[in-house]
């Protein structure tokens, strides 16, 4: 929905490419209190009358949308240099993401942005519960607002970089980081991974049990978990932005890294400047440091390794905050497993003990097997195609490698993206009745030879963007993107 | 049922058993004869002989004047009888007409020190003299023998035995080195010569040779289809077997023994290892994985003792391998057999228990009492039972399992394209197979809750990796098992996540089972995927019927006529379509319909007028 907003306020616009806020319409109602809506804002130091003036513009647009739609008022506005996307992530509380035109590059739909904010919301809970929760814990709000502002801030400060993997991926149709990558696994290697899990599962301390789930990981494909899909998410993001870059970090370290380890003179420089960084979240990569039994544990300042103390480790809420485990991540092999201890189990060496030998030890010997049969550059690659396939079921995702996508002309990408839009369009207006069977089919043609196909049938949904092909009518194109879907997701688009 | 904590009182694990055959003792001159299957026995000019059957079956042979017998040896259908009355010449005399001949050893003058009825190829019979064993062919009319050819050794001592086929020969000045020859229907092999070593525990590899040998010493058996040699060093009180190999003669297995004094039987492919004093039974399996006992030797039993077959002493029963004991005093032959329930009560190592009963056979074939356990296949279920009841970790269970798979796969898998029906085979066996794991311990177990779900959930994927490793084939019933319980405990995610990634679990029965979980309300997703489910099977009548249940017409249609269902009758659709209540809907329905069966529809108006009341009612809530 265009506003017709004056010109934007900021005096240096390029210089905040990127805002977020999480506000609270219940709070700040009376005048001269608005600054206590807002439980979030990034960059922090953007003044709080411009921080209450963005609220304020939001809420009103809002509420007048809602005059002509009271079930679906505004969500999103577009003013001349910047967007705004409004996303209620729990009764009352509403997130907003404001961004410069100028900072993405190519078209970004309004539900990748969404997703964005879906996503933040979902780590956040993760780590701290719902933000009601924490509301009616410490009613001044100053509970939420501390909870959120680490996130808030690590978050906001990767993507307003303007580079990295979030970045990039928002710019790609075709993004592998709509859902979770789950890799099938072939059946002995299945079998394997499931008695180990299972094991694992049955680990007990003295009589209680210590284990209450685990998701494992080869690379950043998904090999199962044990939680419910949501839950999954979120701990799948967690290691997608922590986790496996602390693991990196120290397995494939970057050349300074490499070069302060070669020459020792210059340790002193780089150590002097990590100590004076602040506490970080756990979502950040920093925060973590790999320890020599293959424990990932928080950092607790620059104390060092000892063997025979508890492992500092965060909670997690999981069920939407109705289950509170410590998230312990293993790395074994070239696995990382994540295992949800139970609440009130430290990470004491008795349970890092017992956990190694019942999953760790295995997955270690499994491994070598594992990276052969599943280690191929480009997984998923469908030569001639470049593809996104999802399963809303299990939210699970295939697509091209990003490299690949992005061989693509900067013409079909934005048609690929209006195609996309399109069907989260379509997906938005049929949620209204869940329980019917969906099917979709768009199919367009672009400049260059280009062809944009997705199809939605159930829970299935398939984009599909074909480049300088000989192909010239519909029924051609159809008839080659079959191809790929009966040969590559069988039996689902039938 | 029995629980495997408890091990109850020790009981015997060998039973002597009553073969029902009795015999005149008549002196010192009685011998098993392992080629007739024959007791033979010299009463003066006579020869007698007892058929090995229950009841007396003896028959009296006259050799005629001459001098005392020294040896006899029947033949293979025990019609011939070789005599030995001098060194230099056998007597051989035709049981029913009492015709006979004389033979002496090819080489002249030379005495003959054993004979042998062993037969491969065109040899017949065989002499051993000192300087090696000479090859006979009985001639045609039965009336003599044909030299045909010699081995040549220098054979201090020899032996013989039928069930391996070997003839054993200690050969060179002390009759140190043995030689085997095995006689086989291709012919009669020459194994590779070797000595017995003066083995030390520690270093067999390479302790010198024995000085000293006495045949007595050494024995000859089969376990498991597989030959070999035992050797017991009475002062060390230590058994050794040396395996037969076509090119190589090894020494395997090495055991401590309790005693000096020590008789070898062989049962069910089992060694058993007799200690007369103290009066215990080594029981030892060639095929276990490590050479320490399973079962912790115990005194023999007697099963069925009666006045007329009194308990035995020991010290004066003759073994006879494999598995015979004759009690000359009191004419009684004794078998061994293994009470099986008591094997199963005595350890606690359970892998290796039900890896040991899993290579029994079961009874009425060989050594088990009827009454003691011989339903081994009970015994060896009741096992895993016991150990998942206890919860037992893992690292326990997979074992057990792994040994339940392997058995299965060996008495099933080897040779599929040999023809015979591989479900006949393993019935014979005691082997459990998928579907009995499934049925009698992971169902019952779910059925009884007797077991928690969660620990039920691993005991099932440690299964299932077992059967996987094994390439054994499991039961659809499995899935649907394990399905259940993922659901008993809430983890809906795992379902989807198992279906939605292992196509190859799919099935109609856990398809069907999905949709019966749909209607339950069990697993929102559960009718999704049994639609994914059918249509990866390529069951699309399914599939339309699924779509229709669902009220999605369009689809069900488009459905049928890309797959060609013609199982769904044609007024099917146009019904499913009415109750949809858009005339849209219905119409074009109509028309695929009837284009693809017109004569199966009524007309057009006709039909709307048939489903009318549907388009009205919606008529009423739009207005």
């Amino acid at each position: 929905m265009a506003s017709t907003l004056k010109p934007d306020r900021e005096e240096k616009p390029d210089s905040r490419p990127l805002q977020l806020c999480i506000f609270d319409d219940r709070r700040g109602t009376v005048e001269g209190e608005e600054p206590d809506k807002i439980l979030a804002f990034f960059p922090a130091d953007v003044p709080v009358d411009e921080q209450t003036a963005a609220v304020g513009l939001v809420q009103a647009m809002v509420a007048f949308t809602s005059i002509f739609s009271q079930d679906a008022p505004a969500d999103t506005m577009q003013a001349e240099k910047h967007r705004w996307v409004i996303h209620t992530c729990e009764p009352h509380i509403q997130m907003m993401l404001i961004a410069n035109r100028q900072w993405h590059s190519a078209p970004v739909r309004d539900e990748g942005l969404r997703h964005l904010l879906r996503q933040l919301y979902s780590i956040f809970t993760l780590l701290h519960g719902p933000l009601q929760r924490l509301l009616d814990q410490d009613a001044s709000g100053s509970a939420a607002r501390t909870a959120l502002k680490g996130v808030v801030a690590e978050f906001g400060d990767r993507l307003a970089r303007g580079k990295g993997n979030e970045f990039i991926s928002l710019h790609n149709p075709l993004s592998m980081r709509d859902g979770v990558p789950w890799l099938p696994l072939p059946r002995p290697l299945f079998t394997s991974m499931q008695s180990i899990i299972n094991t694992l599962m049955l680990t007990s301390i003295r009589g209680s049990p210590a284990v209450h789930g685990a998701l494992l990981l080869h690379e950043h494909f998904l090999l199962w978990s044990t939680v419910a899909l949501a839950d999954t998410s979120a701990l799948y993001q967690c290691a997608l932005h922590a986790l496996l870059p602390a693991v990196r970090a120290v397995t494939q370290p970057s050349i300074s890294k490499r070069l302060a380890k070669a020459l020792p003179n210059s340790t002193a420089s780089f150590r002097s400047r990590s100590a004076v960084q602040p506490q970080r979240v756990p979502l950040s990569s920093k925060a973590w440091r790999l320890l020599p039994t293959g424990v990932l544990g928080l950092r607790n300042g620059d104390a060092p390794y000892d063997a025979n103390a508890d492992v500092d480790i965060p909670h997690t809420w999981l069920q939407g905050g109705e289950t509170q485990c410590g998230l312990l991540p293993f790395r074994a092999g070239d696995f990382l497993l994540l295992v949800l201890l139970n609440d009130r189990m430290s990470a004491s060496p008795e349970v890092l003990s017992a956990i190694s030998q019942a999953a760790v030890a295995p997955l270690k010997k499994l491994s070598g097997r594992a990276t052969e049969e599943l280690h191929r550059v480009n997984r998923f690659h469908v030569p001639g195609y470049r593809y996104l396939y999802k399963d809303t079921m299990l939210g699970a995702v295939r697509a091209s490698p990003a490299s690949k996508v992005a061989t693509l002309s900067k013409e079909s990408l934005a048609l690929a993206n209006s195609v996309r839009a399109e069907l989260d369009a379509e997906e938005r207006c049929r949620e209204a009745e869940p329980t019917q069977v969906r099917y979709a089919e768009v199919l367009v043609r672009g400049p260059h030879d280009c062809w944009v196909t997705a199809k939605q049938a159930g829970q299935h949904e398939v984009s599909i963007v074909l480049e300088q092909r000989n192909e010239d009518d519909l029924l051609e194109v159809s008839k080659v993107a079959q191809k790929l879907t009966s040969k590559h997701m069988p039996n689902t688009f039938a | 049922m029995m629980s495997p904590g408890q091990v109850t009182e020790p009981s015997p694990h060998v039973l002597l058993q009553d073969t029902g055959i009795r015999f005149e003792s008549s002196g010192n001159s009685l011998r098993y004869d392992d080629v007739s299957l024959q007791l033979l026995a010299v009463r003066g000019q006579d020869v007698v002989t007892h058929r090995l059957a229950p009841g007396k079956a003896v028959q009296v042979t006259p050799v005629g004047d001459g001098p005392p017998i020294m040896a006899v040896r029947a033949s293979g259908d025990g019609s011939l009888l070789a005599v030995q009355r001098s060194p230099l010449q056998l007597q051989f005399v035709h049981r029913s007409t009492l015709n006979m001949f004389v033979q002496g050893a090819n080489q002249r003058n030379s005495p003959i020190t054993g004979f042998l009825w062993a037969r491969s190829g065109d040899c017949d019979f065989v002499m051993v003299t000192p300087t090696g064993l000479e090859l006979f062919q009985l001639a045609p009319s039965g009336q003599g023998l044909r030299f045909l050819d010699a081995r040549r050794h220098p054979i201090k001592w020899h032996m013989y035995s039928h069930e391996t086929r070997i003839a054993l020969l200690g050969t060179g000045e002390i009759g140190l080195w043995l030689q085997a020859y095995q006689f086989t229907s291709e012919g009669i092999i020459k194994l590779p010569p070797f000595q017995i070593a003066a083995t030390t525990p520690q270093d067999s590899a390479r302790a010198p040779p024995l000085s000293h040998l006495d045949p007595d010493d050494i024995r000859l058996m089969t376990m498991y289809g597989r030959i070999y040699c035992s050797y017991i060093d009475r002062r060390e009180q230590r058994l050794y077997l040396y395996r037969f190999y076509k090119d190589a003669v090894m020494l395997q297995h090495q055991y401590d023994l309790a005693g000096k004094q020590v008789h070898l039987s062989v049962v069910n492919n089992l060694l058993l290892a007799h200690h007369v004093r103290p009066n215990l039974v080594m029981v030892i399996d060639v095929c276990a994985a490590t050479s320490s006992l399973l079962l912790r030797p115990q005194p023999i039993g007697v099963a069925q003792a009666s006045p007329e077959a009194p308990a035995p002493n020991l010290q004066q029963l003759r073994f006879e391998l494999p598995n015979l004991m004759l009690d000359s005093r009191a004419g009684v032959i004794w078998r061994c057999a293994l009470d099986m329930a008591a094997i199963a009560k005595s350890s606690q190592d359970w892998p290796a228990l039900v890896a040991f009963l899993q290579r029994r056979r079961p009874a009425g074939q060989a050594g088990s009492l009827p009454g003691t356990g011989a339903d081994i296949k009970g015994l060896t279920l009741a096992i895993i039972k016991g150990v998942l009841v206890e919860r037992q970790p893992m690292h326990v269970v997979r074992p057990v399992l792994d040994a339940v798979n392997a058995a299965f796969v060996e008495s099933t898998g080897s040779q599929p394209a040999s023809g015979s029906n591989p479900l006949r085979r393993y019935r014979s066996m005691p082997c459990i197979a998928p579907q009995e794991m499934v049925s009698q311990v992971l169902q019952w177990l779910h059925d009884e809750e007797a077991t928690d779900a969660q620990y039920l959930q691993a005991a099932v994927a440690e299964y299932l990796a077992s059967t996987e490793v094994h390439n054994v084939v499991v039961p659809p019933a499995l899935h649907t098992l394990a399905l259940d319980i993922a659901l008993q405990q809430g983890h809906a995610a795992q379902v989807v996540a198992t279906l939605a990634t292992q196509p190859q679990l799919d099935s109609a029965i856990l398809a069907e089972h999905l949709e019966l979980l749909a209607k339950r309300g069990a697993l929102p997703e559960s009718r999704q995927l049994a639609r994914a489910m059918w249509s990866r099977l390529g069951m699309y009548d399914q599939v339309c019927r699924m779509l229709l249940q669902q009220g999605a017409v369009l689809e069900a249609m488009r459905c049928a006529r890309r797959h060609s269902v013609q199982s769904i009758p044609e007024t099917a659709f146009l019904h499913a379509a009415a109750k949809t209540g858009d005339i849209g809907t219905f119409t074009a329905v109509y028309r695929a319909c009837h284009q693809s069966a017109p004569a199966a529809l009524p007309e057009y108006a006709e039909a709307y007028k048939q489903y009318t009341h549907f388009f009205r009612a919606q008529a009423n809530d739009v207005a």
